[in-house]
């Protein structure tokens, strides 16, 4: 039975992979940490989805909570390292 | 098909199209900036219907809170890590030089990539791109008014005719980076000197490149006198290499430089009033056109001390006063009622 969070799925995947070959192919650093700051919302909702069709949402809801401050902060070192200093 | 069904499933797609529009935004927008702020914009909104459709999914129960604070945790995160984005870009040395040149001094193209690689590589062979660029162009020289806003120490921009007919009054404040002097390395010094005409031989040193600069620009040259500034600007302005060539006005400019760092040293004692009063009548009979605070302070300086002896009460305050408006009235350096309330005071005393 094919309901609408399956079909959610499949865009949110789409759109994961597409980010990861932008990722590759751009060539300005910066530009790559973009995407990489941009996949973090989208895998967020695709834990939450995943758990929308096994049934049981409460196990799934800690998981992406977690995983979206840890992504903040790993993108935040990124700019970090990768940016230069105020002058 | 219940009615919570049914919401969720238009919102969850309205969310669904939000981010693939994003995306396409991602990938065609011109530059980086307009890509982060789709970033920043585009995957919060379409993050948050999505939420909003899973909330009315779950209906009343205490999960739904949960989800909405996923979305404050996106809904904060997102803003503050496109700052930082935004900061590492424009701090970053080597990206186009974003904050740091003027859009006609920019290079060409907008996207430098193979620039921004080679400064990220741990290749020590390839960061060669801190050296400043010297670009030849045709256009026609910064103006003087111009020249002190530009904030360039990395990319200096000369043009065929501008260095040899520039006229300078006085040591104006370039960007520091394009004096050159024995702080900087070796190869810009060389590049100064190629930028100006001269012929570098392989094997000189420093100073031999500096002394070749200096012949051909003798203004560079700083003074080693560590009088006041006034000296050495009008000493700068007057291009006589020589300084003999009959200049009176150099010859009294020295002369009152020399005296105005004796002064500033014997102010506070009354030195010779002889060399004084003779200086203080040749600058006042000529009307300089360089009205400099230290010749006047020099004048008004020799008229106190040659009448100071006379008053009683010569207070630091009452003098300063007194030298401060006639400097904005006379340009002959004297003051006009200076004789009268010097003569009131000795009446009053």
């Amino acid at each position: 039975m094919i309901s609408y969070w399956t079909v959610l799925l499949i865009g949110l995947v789409s759109i994961l992979i597409v980010m990861v070959i932008m990722m590759l192919v751009k060539k300005p650093l910066i530009d790559r940490l973009n995407f990489v700051f941009a996949m973090n919302t989208v895998v967020v909702l695709l834990i939450m989805t995943v758990g929308f069709i096994d049934g049981r949402v409460d196990m799934y809801i800690d998981i992406a909570l977690s995983y979206s401050i840890l992504g903040f902060v790993t993108s935040v070192i990124l700019a970090k390292y990768i940016g230069g200093r105020r002058r | 098909m219940t009615a919570a069904g049914i919401v969720s499933l238009i919102l969850a797609a309205a969310g669904l199209i939000v981010m693939i529009i994003s995306l396409i935004g991602l990938i065609r927008f011109p530059d980086f900036f307009t890509r982060l702020h789709i970033q920043g914009v585009g995957d919060t909104l379409g993050a948050f219907l999505i939420i909003l459709g899973m909330m009315a999914a779950t209906g009343a129960h205490l999960i739904t809170i949960k989800i909405f604070l996923i979305f404050l945790v996106i809904m904060l995160t997102n803003p503050v890590g496109t700052n930082l984005m935004m900061i590492a870009a424009i701090f970053d040395k080597n990206y186009q030089a974003y904050t740091w040149t003027r859009p006609e001094n920019k290079p060409h193209d907008t996207d430098l990539p193979h620039e921004t690689d080679i400064a990220h590589s741990t290749d020590i062979s390839k960061t060669e791109i801190e050296k400043p660029a010297v670009i030849v162009t045709d256009k026609p020289a910064v103006s003087d008014t111009e020249k002190k806003e530009i904030y360039a120490p990395e990319t200096a921009i000369r043009t065929k005719t501008g260095t040899e007919t520039e006229t300078d009054s006085g040591k104006e404040h370039r960007s520091g980076r394009s004096r050159p002097s024995m702080k900087k390395t070796r190869a810009e010094l060389i590049e100064i000197a190629e930028g100006m005409g001269i012929n570098v031989p392989d094997h000189a040193t420093k100073k031999g490149i500096l002394e070749l600069i200096y012949q051909e620009k003798p203004e560079l040259r700083p003074e080693k006198s560590g009088t006041g500034k006034s000296g050495s600007k009008q000493s700068g302005s007057n291009k006589s290499g020589t300084g003999k060539s009959g200049s009176k006005q150099s010859g009294s400019n020295k002369s009152g430089s020399k005296n105005s760092g004796s002064d500033r040293a014997s102010s506070k004692r009354s030195s010779a009033k002889n060399n004084n009063s003779g200086n203080s009548s040749k600058t006042n009979s000529k009307k300089s056109a360089d009205k400099s605070k230290s010749n006047n302070k020099n004048n008004n300086n020799t008229n106190r001390n040659s009448r100071s002896s006379n008053n009683r009460s010569s207070s630091r305050s009452s003098s300063n006063r007194r030298s401060s408006r006639s400097n904005s009235k006379n340009a002959d350096g004297k003051a006009g009622s200076y004789k009268r309330k010097s003569k009131d005071r000795g009446r009053q005393i």
